[in-house]
């Protein structure tokens, strides 16, 4: 080197160089961890029916050993402004961790809301717009002949090849569920969100055959065929049986049909998976799910014959 | 542009420091003093570089008084009376010759002459691409282009002493003449002498290296330890920061980037799913390769098209002297290359590989029923192949023409019962309720390459490629008698393009290197699906993507050696593509600096890339998009993800044997596209379907960062060759807006990964040990569990708080793998047998962990990788 200037400049350099990768090693692995354990908050306010209740809860540890293991957020400040009024709500003295509103109203449809809830300094803040009414007009069931039969597995193991499976016997059960909607209100530009959802009061579960079930669905309303003014929706679901010639046995199943906006589409369509994921959360500061929905339900006990026996419901009315 | 601005610094701090010494007064007074003793004076004063024959210059002497600063005047006042006289080659160095007669500047430049020449193999002939020839008495080298091609433009005329050294080869010294055009062959080093890499070895092709760029030695592959195939991919993860994305299969991930940031070139042509086996091995041989090149962070200007990093990789000629026949037999694939001559200026080079699980199990199994009678045929095909050849014509010195053709595919074609288990005869029986898959993946490829030496100084190629990506994934799914999926999903990406590069020796200091692309790609996608829940629900869909795009590509770079220990690469890349009409101008900067060539090179670059692919996966739907790579064009609505990056490295040889490396590098990067729900994965048979639009809607456009440093060190001696490489790096992304907000680790943020290989070879037998540990992968880990509620459920549900995505890590990770071979000579055939074996500690590493609620607690259900395994293979040469 004929510059010795240079060179001790170019050693300089080295040595940052070298310093700047011991600081890389020795620094730590920096994913920062969140210690503060926020509060849950649970509130659905429904068109056309009486203020609901707000439900404040703790997060708790993971182990139990780390104690703090109580569950109800007590001690909250929780309003609810609707359509402009503010409305208070207080403690409710049955249940701790259970808010009612200081008011009886009813919730009216097209109006907005913002939810507050104070806890031991934090704050969950939701807002949102409450939907139109939503009726069922008409619920079909179809229950098949005979069975079918059907592959049983309880589980997938992706890490294994050793599957268990064994075959059996279910009835799949359509049920089609119309409901009338403003065309103008919730088609175009529309973001009124449909989950409907069948609650059969019987248990089935094929890991490979619920795939093909669809006893419940979260869809934009705007998407769903059309006839008319009304929309009809079909899914099914499976009761199982023990042999080839069983009838299907009597049960009982509720058709729920919810309008909501986009926030609890997305907490709906994310809340069925707990081993692997949370909802999707619209509360900013807490956890948890403030939304307005518009519901409407019915009950239908399913006989042999497959034909709905008896109903209850706001608006049901029997299809045949 | 800050990183860019930042190694400009450093580039003109470095600069200046230089100045400082020509600005040096020159002092002369010399009576009859030997020309020679002169000359080292003046060179001592002035900083100048002055070469000469030794003949030139013996027993001549020089009187001669001079005060000022102009080496120049300095050198003239010297060579007054002598017969001699000095011409500049470039800035600050100058060439004595004879003065014959008296001549004007002009008619001195008009009697320069090139020094060229091409480089080839002396065993087959073939063209070697990178090697490295450097003339010694100027100090000034250069490295051949693709077709092995290197000038030396505007020399003083005469005979040069030059080293011409390649990775791989013996290096040659030997004396070269400038005004015609040499043909040098150099012969293939002995295995047992040569290492693996060319990483850490601070030899002139080493030195010559540019910012960013990482030569792997082909033939020294095979010793290493490898799982299933030793291939090129394999090879790469021993280069600090680059890993495979998953634990044994997935891309490549360099420095932390998404596997779809790499582009990967084969004669020219892309590949778009270099990958065999569902990602465990590649399609890129490593016999079928005469070179390879990895570009990675901030690279030349006459690459481009990727964020992370350009995998350029050749096909061998074929041998032109002698044939030759190769056959090999591993646990997955047996596979064949066959070379030889066709006529003294035509040879070609043919080979193929396939797998053979399936003519070991069978592919299809008629099956009977015993009681009933009845009869099915189930089936259990997978297989994968390859086929690569070129066909190579050297008319004349002048030309050179190739063509290039590949084709690989996997083919999976299964019709079996559902209720899988460990015995393989209790799946062979007729069912009503089974699952049919049907999956094949293919790249097609042809290229063709015109290299031609339009005169010395300019050499254009022209290469003309068609490359093809085909998937398609059926599936026919009957879990009872009346529901059932039928599902066809294809994916075609056709990518047509034509380059132009010129190659222009200017001077000694100025190689200008230019280029035209134009591509044509089009990216079609068909889904059709039928789902019956029941006899009478179905639901059906039909969807089909079609797009197209444009794609102008003009770069220029200049490879600037201002002085002897100086390389600039200064360059810019002009691209617009037609899908939303983007046009990007981005400038590249690379510069080199030879402290000592023995013990310290520093190296600088930065640069600003843009891509205008991504890769998306469909992240909802069991059905569709499994194992196929679905490329999205940019478009009004989609932007090109673009980057800024930096690196900064120093090379050492700090004592005979060693060489080690330091690199440290920044990347910023923007309108990357990352999964918008983290917590998505694949849980329906339907997803939003196969729309652009409802793709992308699946992703958020976000920044990623990333820095790190990478050290590595390689010591050789005798029969041993040890390895080390350490990388600490952090990659980040902001956060989509369903995470919140800042940024969280990337999902291949890896901390710190430290890898060593010890190889030892000799006479027959060769051995070795190679191991990794590293930092577990990100994961996110809850912190609390809560209850909550819905409307219409009845009980509320027990959730994990997972406040971030990607908060924690799995545990470290470890292994150890060891290789032993032996070779030996049978029936005038040359065999090689290697064990390798996989995990040699049998360390079940965690390789990925679940969280379970249950009703007190969570229990933790950990996924280990794969244990202690033993893999041979067979390897005949003719």
């Amino acid at each position: 080197m004929s510059c010795p200037r240079c060179y001790r400049g170019l050693r300089v350099i080295g040595a940052l160089l070298m310093a700047s990768l011991l600081v890389l090693l020795v620094r730590c692995d920096f994913a920062t961890p969140v210690e503060e354990r926020p509060f849950v908050v649970e509130a659905f306010f429904q068109t056309g029916e009486p203020l609901g209740p707000v439900t404040l809860r703790t997060t708790r540890p993971l182990d139990p050993s780390d104690g703090d293991t109580t569950a109800p957020a007590t001690g909250a400040a929780v309003t609810l402004r609707l359509d402009g009024q503010s409305i208070p709500y207080r403690a409710s003295a049955d249940q701790p961790g259970r808010y009612v509103p200081e008011t009886e109203m009813s919730v009216p449809p097209r109006v907005d809301f913002s939810l507050t809830a104070r806890w031991r300094g934090q704050t969950g803040a939701a807002d949102g717009r409450t939907p139109p009414p939503i009726a069922i007009e008409t619920a079909q069931v179809d229950v098949p002949d005979e069975p079918v039969q059907a592959i049983l597995v309880d589980s997938l193991r992706r890490d294994s090849l050793d599957i268990p499976a064994e075959q059996g016997y279910i009835y799949p059960i359509e049920v089609s569920v119309t409901w009338s909607a403003d065309v103008a209100e919730t088609d175009a530009d529309s973001t009124y969100w449909i989950r409907a959802q069948l609650q059969p009061y019987t248990t089935f579960s094929s890991r490979v055959v619920d795939f093909f079930l669809q006893p419940e669905e979260v869809f934009r309303e705007r998407t769903v065929k059309r006839d008319g003014p009304r929309r009809r929706w079909t899914g099914v679901y499976a009761v199982p049986v023990e042999g080839a010639s069983d009838p299907p046995p009597r049960h009982r199943v509720r058709v729920s049909l919810i309008r909501s906006g986009p926030a609890y589409a997305a907490f709906a369509a994310s809340r069925d998976d707990p081993d692997l994921r949370e909802p999707i959360f619209n509360v900013r500061g807490a956890v948890g799910i403030a939304a307005a929905v518009a519901l409407d339900s019915v009950r239908i006990d399913v006989a042999s014959s497959g034909t709905a026996l008896e109903s209850e419901g706001p608006s049901f009315r029997r299809s045949k | 542009m800050r990183h860019g601005l930042l190694a400009l610094l450093i580039l003109v701090l470095l600069g200046s420091c230089t100045d400082t010494a020509q600005a040096q007064r020159i002092r002369l007074d010399m009576q009859a003093q030997p020309l020679s003793e002169a000359l080292g004076t003046l060179r001592a004063q002035s900083g100048i570089d002055v070469v000469y024959a030794q003949r030139l210059v013996t027993g001549t002497t020089v009187s001669c008084q001079y005060t000022g600063s102009r080496p120049g005047q300095a050198l003239a006042c010297l060579l007054n009376g002598t017969g001699l006289r000095a011409q500049q080659v470039r800035r600050r160095q100058y060439v004595l010759v004879a003065r014959s007669s008296p001549s004007s500047p002009a008619q001195r430049q008009a009697e320069r002459q090139m020094l060229a020449g091409f480089v080839a193999d002396a065993e087959t002939q073939d063209a070697l691409p990178g090697a490295h020839i450097y003339l010694t008495e100027l100090q000034v080298g250069t490295t051949t282009n693709q077709a092995g091609y290197f000038a030396f433009p505007s020399l003083p005329p005469g005979r040069y002493a030059a080293r011409i050294s390649f990775l791989g080869y013996e290096v040659r010294d030997t004396t070269l003449a400038t005004g015609q055009t040499t043909r040098l062959a150099l012969m293939p080093q002995p295995l047992e002498s040569s290492g693996v890499l060319i990483e850490g070895v601070i030899s002139e092709e080493a030195q010559e290296r540019m910012p960013g760029m990482l030569s792997v030695e082909l033939d020294q592959l095979n010793q290493m330890p490898s799982l299933g195939e030793q291939d090129l991919f394999q090879a790469l993860r021993w280069t600090p920061g680059i890993r495979k994305s998953g634990m044994i299969n997935g891309g490549l991930s360099v420095r932390g980037s998404q596997p779809d940031q790499n582009l990967y070139l084969l004669d020219g042509a892309p590949v778009y799913h270099p990958w065999h086996a569902f990602s465990l091995v590649s399609t890129f041989q490593t016999g079928t390769l005469k070179s390879s090149n990895l570009y990675r962070s901030a690279f030349p200007a006459e690459h481009g098209g990727r964020l992370a990093s350009v995998l350029d990789a050749q096909m061998k000629d074929g041998n032109r002297t002698d044939p030759h026949a190769e056959v090999a037999l591993s646990v997955l694939s047996g596979r064949f290359r066959v070379e030889s001559p066709i006529t003294p200026s035509v040879s070609f080079m043919l080979s193929g590989r396939r797998s053979y699980l399936d003519m070991l199990i069978g592919r299809t199994h008629p099956v009977q029923d015993a009681t009933t009678g009845r009869r099915d045929t189930l089936r259990t095909g997978y297989y994968f192949y390859d086929v690569s050849g070129k066909l190579t014509a050297r008319p004349n010195d002048r030309h050179r023409l190739s063509l290039s053709v590949y084709r690989g595919r996997d083919d999976l074609d299964l019709r079996l019962p559902f209720d899988l288990s460990l015995d393989f005869s209790s799946w062979l029986r007729p069912t009503d309720l089974f699952f049919e898959v049907k999956q094949g993946w293919e790249n097609r490829l042809i290229s063709a390459q015109h290299q031609y030496l339009v005169s010395e100084d300019l050499f254009v190629t022209t290469t003309a490629y068609h490359s093809g990506y085909l998937a398609n994934e059926g599936s026919f799914v009957q879990p009872t008698t009346t529901a059932s999926l039928t599902s066809d999903y294809r994916v075609d990406l056709r990518d047509m393009g034509l380059k132009v590069n010129a190659d222009y020796y200017r001077s000694v200091a100025h190689e200008v290197k230019a280029g035209v692309q134009v591509t044509h790609q089009q990216f079609g996608s068909t889904l059709q699906s039928d789902l019956r829940r029941s006899s009478d629900a179905v639901d059906s869909l039909s969807q089909r993507s079609r797009l197209q795009a444009v794609k102008l590509i003009g770069y220029v770079q200049d490879t600037w050696k201002p002085a002897p220990r100086w390389e600039v690469q200064p360059g810019v890349r002009v691209s617009y593509f037609s899908g939303g009409q983007h046009l990007h101008v981005r400038p590249r900067l690379s510069a080199r600096y030879t402290v000592h060539p023995d013990h310290l090179v520093l190296r600088g670059s930065s640069g600003a890339y843009v891509q205008y692919l991504h890769r998306l996966r469909d992240r909802h739907s069991l059905a569709y998009d499994l194992v196929s790579s679905r490329w999205i064009p940019s478009s009004a609505r989609v932007r090109p993800a673009t980057s800024w990056q930096a690196s900064l490295g120093a090379q050492s040889n700090p004592w005979p044997g060693l060489t080690v490396e330091l690199t440290t590098y920044g990347r910023r990067a923007d309108h990357v596209l990352i999964p918008e729900d983290a917590y998505r994965i694949k849980d329906g048979l339907e997803g939003p379907g196969i729309k652009v639009g409802a793709l992308r809607g699946q992703y958020a456009a976000t920044h990623e960062r990333a820095w790190g440093g990478e050290f590595s060190a390689r010591y050789e001696r005798g029969p041993w060759d040890v390895q080390l490489g350490m990388a600490r790096a952090r990659s980040w992304v902001e956060a989509p807006p369903l995470e919140g907000e800042g940024y969280r680790p990337a999902d291949l943020d890896m901390p710190y990964s430290v890898r060593t290989a010890v190889s030892w070879s000799q006479g027959h037998w060769e051995a070795a040990l190679a191991g990794e540990v590293r930092s577990g992968y990100p994961h996110s880990e809850p912190t609390a569990r809560y209850e909550l509620g819905d409307l219409i459920d009845r009980d509320p549900v027990t959730y994990l708080y997972r406040p971030q995505v990607n908060n924690r890590r799995l545990p470290r990770y470890a292994r150890l793998d060891a290789a032993l071979g032996y070779r030996f000579q049978w029936l005038a055939a040359q065999w090689r047998v290697k064990l390798s074996v996989y995990n040699v500690t049998n360390r079940r590493n965690i390789v990925r962990r679940r969280y379970v609620p249950e009703q007190d607690s969570v229990r933790v259900d950990d996924r280990r990788g794969l244990p202690v395994l033993p893999l041979i293979e067979l390897e005949v040469a003719l």
